[in-house]
């Protein structure tokens, strides 16, 4: 008797508690709307993946991914978005406008993290940027910006350049502002401006004879699912036709394109982790702040110049956070 | 005891170790904490302090990198030189978003954003604003942060380019603060954040607060920094946004107005103290464990000898007064086994006389209890018997035996002139039938008699020994050698005796004598209850019987059969015969009235009345004969009732006279079929009985008479009325023929009349019409009292009948002057009545109204009050004394005085008006002030058939 009670005191000792935070043994499922193939998007989920093994998430331990690629069509977005609540993840991350877009409109419970998406006021994803509200939140990228800068980036690459055409898909709601922007600077820097609006692959190639047929110069690639999964095609059909292009990220410039200019993407998927670890530890998605862009890059392929039989400036060369060759 | 003593000196001595040890503990504890507080925040201070510096140093980097270009020559160099520099220098610090390049004059000559487009030479006027004021000012200008998008923290820089060369003014990203916040590690869980002079969040490593502009005053450490930027805000506990507990301090960058806090929670801060209070447990648990095992060893020591004590305590309390301690620890405790020891001898010793006295009281708590359960068990049976003293006796017996060791017990009563057996108890039958048939009575002889005699408590030793005891023979054969014999007395007479016998010798000790007092008391009690109750028995049939009869006499006032059949039921049922009967005296017979009984009887049977029967001497004597058995009557004196006896076979008999005025009319009679005396009480009984029959035949007798002399009265009043009305009549025909020709006279038809004559014929006339309307009157009148007078029903105006009245008075009125009226209301109903005679009425009081009114009015007022007509003769006339008014209804009433003599009339007016008024179910009153007027006031029903109807 006397005994037990000596055992409980000692036992109370040991009790006093500790600030070891066990992690509980769930397993996490996210799902991942994207634009394109995994095998495309490489560079991104690896920096995702980094971003959560960081914070404790480990696939194959207690995270699973599920992931869902509409392959460049984004009609295919509230589908995948369906199927991915269906299989029942906690969390849907989305690349892009139209994929924030067909989550958004098939869950109003669980979370959202917008990886990346070019601009999220005004086009019914979110209230403001400090306050998201509803079950969204993520990643803002400057796309609508940055058109702009990139016909700068062309005129001061190209000083000849006259005609400039844009090239994007329409489509997407997020696409209109970067015309506007892309034709206002174009005015600003005294060449003209033609709009290449495309819809499918067959577009594209279709886009390009145009291209050819205009003289156009030089050429400002948007983002948009349709473009990435279609990078290499136009990549290709830029060198085909000789003409100096600036695109949107550096994916392009890594498979030849001439240069980028934009956030760093793998930056953005990396950040997303944070914000879904805040989410799975209880965070509600409306009260975290969408994040801006901190890293902007540009990437110039000194090879893809010479191709062209041109050299960049050396303001440019002396600008260039990375320069492949 | 138990473990109680021992558990004590452990728990002491554990206490005392405690509290040593905690008193030790707190001390420390408290010092340790007091020190380690004091350390915590001198280390926070110093970390608040570095992330100031640092946080200050990466602005200051930027504003060097600025600096880099701001030299007053740059701003002559080519465009392209100043726009790659300005690209460059983005490209070195990641932070500014946007440069500007201002000339002298504070134009824009320059903007490169990463964002936005390149702007070259814009030249707008920017030398107002605080940027450009604030660098050429003071070569460096800090602007306040502000929020992109109102989210991303921004903040404005400019530097001048030398004295004279113009402005670089930069947007810097904030944003890159959170990596210099981040790295700042302040133990485990502490952190830094910076906060902009309005309190809202500048840098904090969760960059969503700072993205979602929390405002940081509502902490209240950052609302006291802020509220007092100069002071030096002592660093202390508060809380962070997430409700933690911290340990805060803060440091200033006074370039910027920023403050830079750093936080640990508490608990963190805390942990060494929380190592010390553990390791201080550890202790204190250790010294437990000791405490616990010396004191247990100490106690051990003491209590051993004290259990031995206790146990042996205990067996000696338990009994084992034998028992001695033994122990030997040659201290107090030895001492104290000793005196244990020197106490149980003691208590062995007395505990032996002890017992003996607990052993006699008991027992003699034993015996009064049986005692008083026994007198409890007698009151039961009294209470339970009132009527019957067998019982109860039965139970004293019982009693007495079982209590007092007796072999048999026996109570003898005074009956008849002797002490007979009553009850007895454990006695043999055969023996109890002798003892039945002794009658014992008072004096030495036998034990009873003996008692009885003397009035006390007699005891014999041994009877078959005893040579003044005479009955030897009894106590032979009951075997019984003493003797008690015990008085039941009652108001100083002996009326029994108890007895009880031994079959051994023994004399019953005082203390049982007691308690057979007691029980002879009982006795007497139940003995005088079973008396009282059986009197008032007896007292209430009496009342019963007497009232029965009392109760036929008021329900046959005109027949006498029934009463003497109640009289002879009652006296069979309370006095005691099977058989009565009621004779009455007629002349010289005796006639047998009624009879109720099972012995033969005749009635209607007459037999002569002398007094050689029973009833004929009691009627003739006038007095009660007794007759308890017929056998010893004299032949010579009674002769009838012995033949009739013999014929009846009656043994005893009873005869009651009943008297009236001196005189028999009779008697009542009981018979009985056996010999025997009738008590007094019954004789007593019997008496008034016959007082009642008397009473009976009485009220029968005067009540035939007084019935007889109504019905004379009634038919004599019945001619009278005939008589007045065919009288009438006789006198109305000639009397109409004298009135007749004396108006035929008077009217010239006979030739003239000579003055005197026509003077004469009037008075003739005159008298003749007062003599007519007198008869008329005493006509009405004789049919009223005739019951001939039938009234003719039919409806009526009560307006048309006053007119009528008054249409037919008016000329009287005037001629005396009067004035006539009538107050009738319109809308009156109909009436039902006989309308003639309700006229004659009202013009019989209008006409007695002008007639004893000499001046003034008459009126006539009619109303309908509660379903009846109310009419009403008002005058002012001379008025009716109040001792007159209830005459003047009356039949020749008039109120006699010279006035109305001198006004006429028969005095039948009124009489006749009540009557008819009353025929239709009406009043008629008067109220009257002499002098003043009279109202007269008839009160008939509006439908007075209904009420006739109703009548009949």
């Amino acid at each position: 008797m006397r005994r037990r009670g000596l055992l409980v005191l000692l036992g109370g000792t040991s009790l006093v508690p500790s600030a070891t935070h066990a992690q509980d043994r769930r397993t996490y499922r996210i799902g991942i709307l994207e634009t394109v193939p995994a095998d495309q998007n490489a560079a991104n989920l690896d920096a995702l993946r980094r971003g959560l093994r960081e914070r404790g998430y480990v696939e194959g331990q207690n995270l699973q991914i599920d992931y869902r690629s509409a392959a460049g069509q984004a009609d295919r977005f509230p589908t995948l978005a369906d199927e991915l609540l269906r299989a029942g993840v906690d969390l849907i991350v989305t690349r892009g406008t139209p994929a924030a877009r067909a989550a958004k409109a098939a869950t109003t419970t669980v979370p959202i993290v917008m990886a990346a998406i070019g601009e999220p006021l005004g086009v019914g994803v979110v209230a403001s940027l400090a306050r998201p509200g509803g079950n969204v939140t993520g990643l803002s990228a400057y796309v609508t910006e940055l058109a702009g800068k990139r016909v700068e980036l062309l005129k001061q690459t190209f000083p000849s350049t006259l005609r400039i055409g844009f090239m994007q898909n329409m489509g997407n709601p997020v696409s209109p502002p970067q015309w506007e922007t892309t034709q206002a600077a174009a005015k600003t820097m005294g060449v003209s401006a033609t709009l290449f609006d495309i819809r499918n692959v067959p577009a594209i190639n279709d886009a390009f004879a145009l291209i050819q047929d205009q003289s156009i110069d030089a050429l400002s690639v948007g983002i948009d699912a349709l473009i990435q999964a279609n990078a290499e095609l136009i990549v290709r059909l830029a060198a085909k036709y000789r003409l100096p292009a600036a695109y949107p990220s550096r994916e392009f410039v890594d498979i030849g394109g001439l240069l980028s200019y934009g956030p760093s993407y793998p930056d953005l998927y990396f950040r997303a982790a944070g914000l879904i670890d805040k989410i799975f530890r209880g965070a509600k998605p409306g009260d975290l702040p969408v994040e801006q862009p901190i890293k902007l890059e540009l990437v110039i392929n000194l090879k893809t110049a010479q191709a062209l039989g041109h050299a960049f400036p050396q303001a440019l060369l002396a600008r260039a956070d990375e320069v492949l060759d | 005891m138990k473990r109680g003593l021992f558990l004590k000196y452990v728990v002491l001595f554990v206490g005392l170790v405690t509290a040593v040890l905690v008193i030790n503990v707190a001390l420390d504890l408290y010092f340790v904490y007091q020190e380690n507080r004091r350390a915590s925040i001198e280390v926070q201070q110093e970390k608040a302090e570095a992330a100031a510096q640092r946080i200050e140093s990466f602005v200051r980097e930027i504003e060097r990198q600025i600096g880099w270009v701001a030299q007053a020559q740059w701003a002559d160099l080519p465009v392209d030189q100043r726009r790659f520099d300005y690209v460059r220098l983005q490209r070195q610090v990641p932070a500014i978003t946007e440069l500007i390049q201002l000339d002298r004059q504070g134009r824009e000559q320059l903007k490169v954003s990463r964002l936005n487009m390149d702007v070259v030479g814009s030249g707008t006027d920017l030398s107002k604003e605080p940027p450009f004021v604030g660098a050429i000012a003071d070569g460096v200008w800090f602007g306040p942060v502000y929020f992109r998008k109102e989210s991303e923290p921004y903040m404005t820089m400019a530097v001048a380019h030398g004295r004279r060369g113009g402005v670089t003014v930069a947007d810097v990203n904030l944003k890159f603060i959170w990596d210099v916040v981040s790295q700042i590690k302040v133990g485990k869980d502490g952190y830094a954040y910076v906060v902009g002079p309005q309190g809202r969040l500048v840098a904090h490593p969760d960059i969503s607060l700072v993205l979602r502009g929390t405002d940081m005053k509502r902490l209240p450490q950052v609302a006291a920094a802020l509220a007092a930027p100069d002071k030096d805000v002592p660093v202390g506990d508060s809380i962070n946004l997430a409700g933690v507990s911290v340990l805060s301090a803060h440091a200033d960058i006074p370039a910027l107005k920023w403050l830079v806090f750093v936080e640990v929670p508490t608990r963190e801060a805390q942990q060494p103290v929380i190592n010390t209070g553990l390791r201080a447990l550890a202790l204190l648990v250790l010294g437990l464990l000791i405490a616990a095992g010396a004191g247990a060893l100490l106690a051990r020591r003491m209590v051993v000898p004290i259990r031995a004590m206790q146990a042996g305590a205990e067996r000696i309390g338990s009994g084992e007064l034998s028992h001695r301690l033994t122990i030997k620890t040659g201290d107090e405790l030895e001492a104290l086994a000793n005196q244990f020891n020197r106490s149980a001898a003691a208590l062995e010793e007395s505990y032996a006389t002890l017992e003996q006295r607990v052993e006699d009281r008991t027992r003699e708590l034993q015996e009064s209890l049986e005692q008083q359960t026994a007198t409890a068990g007698i009151l039961r049976v009294i209470s339970q018997s009132p009527t019957d003293v067998e019982p109860v006796l039965q139970s004293v017996a019982d009693a007495a035996a079982g209590l007092c060791r007796a072999d048999e017990a026996a109570v003898f009563l005074f009956k008849d002139g002797a002490y007979r057996w009553a009850a007895s108890a454990h006695i043999a039958s055969t023996y109890v039938d002798v003892v039945k048939g002794e009658a014992f009575t008072p004096g030495n002889d036998s034990l009873v008699g003996r008692t009885a005699l003397q009035g006390t408590v007699v005891q014999i030793e041994d009877a078959p020994n005893d040579p003044e005891y005479g009955r030897r023979d009894l106590a032979q054969l009951g075997g019984a050698h003493t003797l008690i014999g015990i008085p039941l007395q009652r108001e100083g007479d002996t009326i029994g005796v108890m007895v009880l016998t031994r079959r051994y010798v023994e004399r019953f000790s005082d203390q049982h004598i007691e308690i057979l007092k007691v029980f002879a008391d009982q006795a007497v009690i139940a003995i005088q209850n079973v008396r009282l109750f059986t009197e008032l028995r007896e007292s209430l049939e009496q009342q019963t019987a007497t009232a029965e009869v009392l109760r036929v006499i008021s329900q046959s006032p005109t027949d006498v059969q029934p009463v003497l059949r109640a009289v002879v039921g009652a006296a069979r049922r309370f006095c005691g015969a099977d058989d009565a009967m009621i004779v009455l005296c007629d002349n010289d017979d005796q006639l047998m009235a009624t009879h109720e009984g099972s012995m033969p009887a005749l009635v209607g049977t007459r037999i002569p009345l002398d007094r050689s029967s029973t009833t004929g001497r009691a009627a003739l004597d006038r007095q009660t004969i007794h007759v308890p058995d017929v056998a010893l009557l004299d032949p010579s004196e009674h002769a009838q009732t012995i033949e009739l006896a013999e014929k009846t076979k009656v043994r005893a008999l009873l005869a009651a006279p009943m008297l009236r005025e001196g005189g028999a009319i009779g008697c009542v009679l009981l018979r009985k079929p056996e010999a025997g005396a009738f008590t007094s009480r019954q004789i007593g009984l019997l008496e008034t009985f016959a007082a009642q029959a008397v009473i009976a035949i009485e009220n029968v007798r005067l009540f035939t008479e007084i019935q007889e002399k109504s019905h004379q009265l009634e038919v004599a009043s019945q001619h009278k009325s005939q008589f007045l009305a065919n009288m009438s009549h006789e006198l109305r025909t000639p009397l109409n023929a004298i009135i007749g020709y004396t108006e035929m006279m008077a009217d010239g038809l006979y030739g003239d009349v000579p003055e005197k004559a026509t003077a004469v014929l009037e008075r003739v006339q005159a008298n003749g019409r007062h003599l007519l309307g007198l008869i008329n009157d005493v006509l009405d009148l004789s049919k009223i009292e005739a019951g001939q007078l039938v009234l003719a029903m039919e409806e009526y105006s009560v307006a048309d009948m006053v007119a009528t009245v008054l249409s037919a008075t008016e000329s009287l009125a005037r001629t005396k002057g009067l004035t006539l009226g009538s107050d009738v209301p319109a809308g009156l109903p109909t009436g039902t009545g006989d309308a003639r005679r309700l006229t004659q009425v009202l013009l019989n009081l209008v006409g007695n109204a002008i007639k004893f009114t000499d001046r003034g009015s008459v009126e006539v007022r009619a109303a309908e009050v509660d379903g009846r007509f109310e009419l009403s003769v008002v005058d002012t006339g001379f008025g009716i004394a109040p001792e007159d008014q209830a005459k003047i209804f009356e039949e020749f009433q008039q109120v006699d005085n010279t006035s109305t003599r001198k006004k006429g009339g028969t005095g039948l007016g009124l009489s006749i008006s009540r009557r008819i008024v009353e025929l239709h179910g009406g009043r008629i009153t008067v109220e009257s002030d002499v002098g003043k007027g009279s109202t007269f006031k008839v009160t008939v029903p509006i439908n007075a058939s209904a009420i006739k109807e109703a009548a009949q």
